[in-house]
């Protein structure tokens, strides 16, 4: 089980091309796909993840590192469909409606996909009905709101709403992030939990969901 | 009176450190030789794809107040409203990048080249700065040429979202400019379209009328406190 070692540290250290040709190694060897993904990848992603959190490293060597991930990730993910792999869940994110900010949605899905979580990204100016029609029509577990301004920040209460009114508050829970808001705001709201970072979304994720977080802390 | 400028973005200084700082790191953080790569190819596409456009136009204080009053929603007091009637010269301004760098950022993310798609992001944002600096520069160098400001008089800028002037200031800003010329738009949050654009107002006059305490009711919500590292760019009063 070497190879799982040296993919693992490709992953840390966001070596892409050796990410790509370790992943083929491992399949080579004919280890098991989720082997692969959890002892390598996801675990790689995890050292990544803390390292982020504790300031070790910086956005900029944690995208490496998802660069390299996807890399392993296009040889494994064949492998998948094929050993029938759930995922941790599933996430649906997205920016609010009136608002194309996407940077810091598009980090949030980086490092939930890294940690195992299949995420569904509906891109920016999402109307709230489409968050909930989404969820459920992908029996998502999540739905992750993105805001930037404080004049598309009610967007996430109308999906807290809808899902209330839906009979869904509970069964799919909500995420907030952004500039503009906090924690007052996602009480405010009724929203299931604030992240104040990329960072920290895994934990959050895995939180709501009653899973473990010891693996992606 | 109204015009275009053009800004090279040769001409730009995109502030390194600020990039950096932009992404968490501190002046302690040793930078590997991969980001700073990352951050050299990074700068080679902004300066490539980045097309710094500006309209500007000087305005009376009775101009600008109605156009700074927008649809209501302002903080009162608030520091524009403050400051303004002291300027020697109001300049109406939005600047663009153009969409191109827009679409370039869009295009990395999408195709998962992530860490380039978002250091090209913080450098856009960057760059954005640069151009308004320079926009401001060549603003006062004007303003003195025409004698409507002094050796020791000082311009900063003020935008809607920002000192207790609401976002939606942004339209009837951006219609007095009618920036749609340059290619800015606005969405229903008043959101500016291409991203990677500014707007607002240049406050040229003595120095002195930048200074203010920061107690303002809407402070406490700042995430930025940016106002004060601008005043201390100017020096002593």
């Amino acid at each position: 089980m070497q190879i799982l070692e040296v993919l693992k540290q490709s992953i840390i250290e966001g070596n892409e091309e050796h990410a790509a040709r370790y992943a083929g190694d491992a399949i080579a060897e004919r280890i098991d796909a989720k082997i692969i993904l959890d002892d390598a990848l996801i675990a790689g992603m995890n050292v990544v993840g803390e390292k982020f959190r504790t300031h070790e490293i910086f956005l900029p060597d944690v995208l490496l590192s998802a660069k390299a991930m996807y890399a392993a990730l296009a040889k494994v993910r064949p492998l998948f469909l094929k050993e029938k792999i759930p995922s941790l869940g599933k996430v649906v994110i997205g920016t609010v409606q009136g608002d194309l900010h996407d940077i810091g949605k598009n980090l949030v899905g980086i490092m939930l996909e890294g940690a195992g979580f299949e995420v569904i990204d509906l891109g920016t100016d999402v109307a709230p009905e489409r968050f909930v029609d989404e969820a459920v029509a992908r029996d998502a577990e999540v739905i992750g709101l993105s805001a930037l301004l404080t004049t598309t920040m009610p967007g996430m209460g109308k999906v807290v709403k809808i899902l209330k009114e839906r009979g869904l508050s509970g069964k799919i829970k909500v995420i907030i992030g952004g500039a503009p808001v906090n924690d007052e705001f996602c009480r405010e709201i009724g929203a299931d939990a604030y992240c104040f970072d990329a960072a920290n979304s895994v934990a959050t994720v895995k939180k709501l969901l009653g899973q473990s977080t010891s693996r992606a802390e | 009176m109204r015009r275009i400028e053009h800004i090279s973005t040769d001409a730009l200084i995109v502030n390194r450190d600020a990039v950096f700082r932009g992404q968490g790191m501190t002046e302690k953080t040793r930078i590997t030789k991969t980001v700073e790569l990352l951050f050299e190819k990074a700068l080679a596409i902004f300066r490539d794809a980045a097309s710094p456009t500006a309209v500007i136009d000087e305005v009376s204080i009775e101009q600008f107040m109605r156009i700074y009053r927008g649809d209501g929603a302002n903080d009162v007091p608030s520091v524009v409203e403050l400051i303004a009637p002291r300027a020697r010269v109001l300049m109406l301004f939005a600047l663009t990048l153009g969409s191109t760098i827009t679409d370039e950022i869009k295009r990395l993310f999408n195709e998962k080249e992530v860490a380039l798609g978002y250091m090209l992001d913080v450098v856009a944002s960057e760059g954005t700065e640069a151009a308004a600096e320079e926009l401001t520069r060549r603003c006062l160098e004007h303003c003195k040429r025409e004698g409507k400001l002094f050796e020791g008089d000082a311009v900063l800028r003020y935008s809607p979202g920002y000192c207790g002037w609401h976002v939606s200031g942004q339209k009837k800003l951006l219609a007095a400019l009618n920036a749609s010329e340059i290619g800015i738009a606005h969405n229903e949050s008043f959101l500016m379209n291409p991203e990677k654009s500014i707007s607002g107002v240049m406050i040229s006059g003595e120095k002195k009328i930048h200074f203010f305490k920061n107690n303002f009711a809407f402070c406490e919500a700042c995430t930025h406190k940016s106002c004060r590292a601008r005043i201390q760019s100017l020096g002593k009063k």
